[in-house]
């Protein structure tokens, strides 16, 4: 008689506990791994941030030897090259608009002449 | 054992109901950490999108002065790493404060140095700071930011809401080793970097325009120095250069004398450029023809009872060459013929006495009085350039809307600004201000103006294969001590577009106070004439002749 009752509460009772017990320990797998990951994204935030500061410092060493002034001077000094005369330049017809004005507001830059016809000159 | 459970349970009634808002508030202030994040600043672009101002990484230095164990030894030792003082060091170490300063953003090798050292109390921390990749190439265009990324001047300050991003508080979760916590309940509020400007300047333009500022300055003794390219259908600047200028990416306390943009903010008489204005509003309303002829009185008048001097001791000229040889006499006796009231309506509408709307900071609107407050004298001086304070930026557009035919633009410094993530938020559009003058005036006198160049004043404003339409100035400086004007002390100008027929860009070379040789012809147009050939070559635009 109390093997029958055991056995009906193990019966009915097991599966009920189990359940419980597989809900609780995915719900505490879950947070774990949320907050692994939360930590593993903060992480590779850190590590954007350190990457980009390095880049913008290496830009910086990069500015240091490409600016204008630079180019200007290794251009004159070390090389020297000198400007090319006005007859030594060969340009390329560039069929810039007329530059009539019409009493309509500009919409538009004026390099766009300019630029399709690099693109023409391109193609 | 009833009573106990009775107490108990009055006891965790009152921790966990009626003390709940008090535990949350010592619990929430444990794990929850409130930040704002330092947002990156905004690039600032140029017309083809090389980067003017960038953000960089900085360190700063900063001391808890209770830990550093012998605050004189260390200020010796950081002396000459900051290059500051060891008695300034040494007072801000001998504080009562948990916190102190000792210098913000300083260079990357710095850093390493003073980490080496390893001075307990001694601490840095990396903050962002702007940097200037092509030095002192636009610097008060471009403008400066502050210790704090906010924007001191040029553009870093007209356009600082946009550049500096914004930033809220935001709140997260964090663990019990003060790890940040993805959980429910964390505030990302809005974190957005700073937008990116797009200005019109153009580098290389730019470029041009300071070396042959510079070299012209160095030539002359100058003490100022403004050139301005403007792209007169447009009225995109290209290039606008003053001189003295500095460096951005200078330490030095220097720099923050020059903050100011001269070529908007610096008001001056625009002496013989503004006989083009007069001579606009002359052939506009019909006053004169080009063959019309005036007696320039051998080169001394009296007007009014005041002298009025011309360089070259001429009798008859026509219209075409009183421009020409920019004779004060003759240009003041045509001058003469036009109301105050059409004068000053046409100073107006050129665009003198009002702001522009460049959106640089410090722009000044000039000084043009009103007609009723001019003198009997007043209209004869004006026709000449004398009683009328301009800017620089108001006289290239003026020029420029000559060089337009007639259509006065809107001189405008930034054509779009980009957010963090690439999208346009603003575009900003040429703007046609008004006409001003027809169509047939602007041409007639253009031509004028290219005889001006061709045989007059500014021959040395010739450029080789491009037709020059331009007016040469030299204006006398108002000494205030005297009340007079100055007999030594004067700004050289040239104002001018090219190709005259089909014309590209307007330029304003102005050379304050020059030693030696002053005139606008010989200081100024020569430097004219070198900006616009190379201007012209880089712009690709072929040569007429």
């Amino acid at each position: 008689m109390e093997k029958d009752k055991k056995g009906k509460i193990g019966k009915y009772y097991l599966p009920f506990l189990v359940g419980f017990l597989s809900i609780f320990i995915s719900y505490v797998w879950e947070s774990s791994e949320v907050i692994t990951l939360s930590y593993r994204v903060n992480e590779l935030k850190k590590e954007l941030i350190s990457l980009e500061n390095r880049n913008c410092n290496l830009k910086v060493r990069l500015y240091r030897y490409i600016n204008l002034a630079n180019i200007d001077r290794i251009a004159r000094q070390e090389k020297g090259m000198v400007f090319p005369r006005s007859e030594d330049i060969l340009f390329l017809n560039t069929d810039f608009k007329d530059s009539k004005i019409s009493s309509k507001k500009p919409t538009s830059i004026s390099s766009k002449g300019f630029k399709r016809c690099l693109e023409k000159v391109a193609s | 054992m009833i009573l106990t459970l009775i107490v108990l349970e009055i006891r965790l009634y009152y921790i966990q109901v009626i003390s709940h808002p008090r535990y949350k508030k010592i619990a929430d202030k444990q794990f929850i950490s409130v930040r704002q994040s330092e947002l990156r600043r905004g690039i600032i672009y140029d017309r083809n999108g090389n980067e003017l101002a960038i953000e960089s990484e900085a360190n700063s230095v900063y001391a808890i002065p209770s830990s550093i164990a012998n605050p004189g030894k260390t200020a010796r030792k950081l002396a000459l790493l900051l290059d500051l003082s060891e008695k300034e060091i040494l007072k801000k170490l001998q504080t009562r404060n948990s916190f102190v300063w000792l210098r913000r953003k300083i260079d990357i090798e710095t850093a390493d140095k003073i980490k080496n050292l390893h001075i307990k109390g001694i601490k840095l921390i990396s903050e962002g700071k702007r940097f200037y990749p092509e030095n002192e190439l636009a610097s008060q265009v471009i403008g400066l930011a502050g210790l704090d990324n906010q924007g001191l001047s040029g553009i870093e300050s007209s356009f600082d809401k946009f550049l500096t991003g914004k930033a809220e508080k935001t709140f997260r979760r964090k663990d019990g080793f003060g790890r940040e916590v993805i959980a429910a309940g964390n505030d990302y509020g809005v974190e957005a970097d700073g937008c990116n400007v797009v200005t019109t300047i153009d580098k290389v333009i730019q470029y041009i325009a300071e070396v042959e500022l510079n070299r012209a300055c160095e030539e002359t003794k100058a003490k100022l120095g403004i050139i301005i390219v403007q792209d007169c259908q447009t009225g995109e600047i290209l290039a606008l250069a003053n001189l003295p200028s500095f460096n951005g990416n200078s330490p030095s306390p220097e720099k923050y004398k020059y903050l100011d943009i001269p070529a908007v903010s610096n008001i001056f008489e625009p002496g013989s450029t503004f006989k083009a204005i007069v001579a606009a509003a002359l052939l506009e309303e019909n006053l004169v023809r080009l063959k019309d002829l005036f007696y320039c009185e051998n080169g001394f008048y009296l007007s009014n009872g005041l002298p009025i001097r011309d360089h070259e001791a001429d009798g008859w000229l026509t219209f075409v060459q009183v421009l020409e040889k920019s004779s004060n006499i003759g240009i003041a006796k045509a001058g003469q013929l036009l109301k105050k009231d059409t004068l000053y309506q046409y100073a107006r509408d050129f665009g003198f006495g009002n702001y522009t709307g460049i959106r640089l900071p410090g722009e000044t609107p000039g000084i043009l009085k009103n007609p009723k407050d001019w003198s009997e004298i007043s209209l004869s001086r004006l026709s000449f350039g004398q009683g009328i304070g301009v800017t620089a930026i108001q006289l290239v557009s003026a020029f420029s809307c000559l060089a337009n035919r007639g259509v006065l633009m809107e001189p405008m410094v930034v054509k779009k600004i980009i957010d963090s993530r690439g999208e346009v938020i603003k575009e900003f559009n040429p703007y046609q201000v008004r006409r001003v003058i027809s169509y047939k005036t602007a041409q007639t006198l253009t031509e004028t103006l290219c005889q001006t160049v061709e045989n007059g004043t500014g021959k040395e404003a010739k450029t080789v294969g491009y037709r020059v339409a331009g007016k040469t100035g030299t204006a006398q400086k108002f000494d205030p001590a005297t009340a007079k004007y100055s007999e030594t002390n004067y700004i050289a100008s040239f104002a001018g577009y090219l190709p005259a027929d089909r014309p590209r860009v307007t330029i304003l070379v102005m050379i304050d106070e020059p030693q030696g040789f002053y005139w606008g012809g010989s200081v100024a147009a020569p430097v004219f004439s070198r900006v616009g050939l190379r201007v012209m070559q880089y712009l690709g635009v072929p040569p007429e002749s």
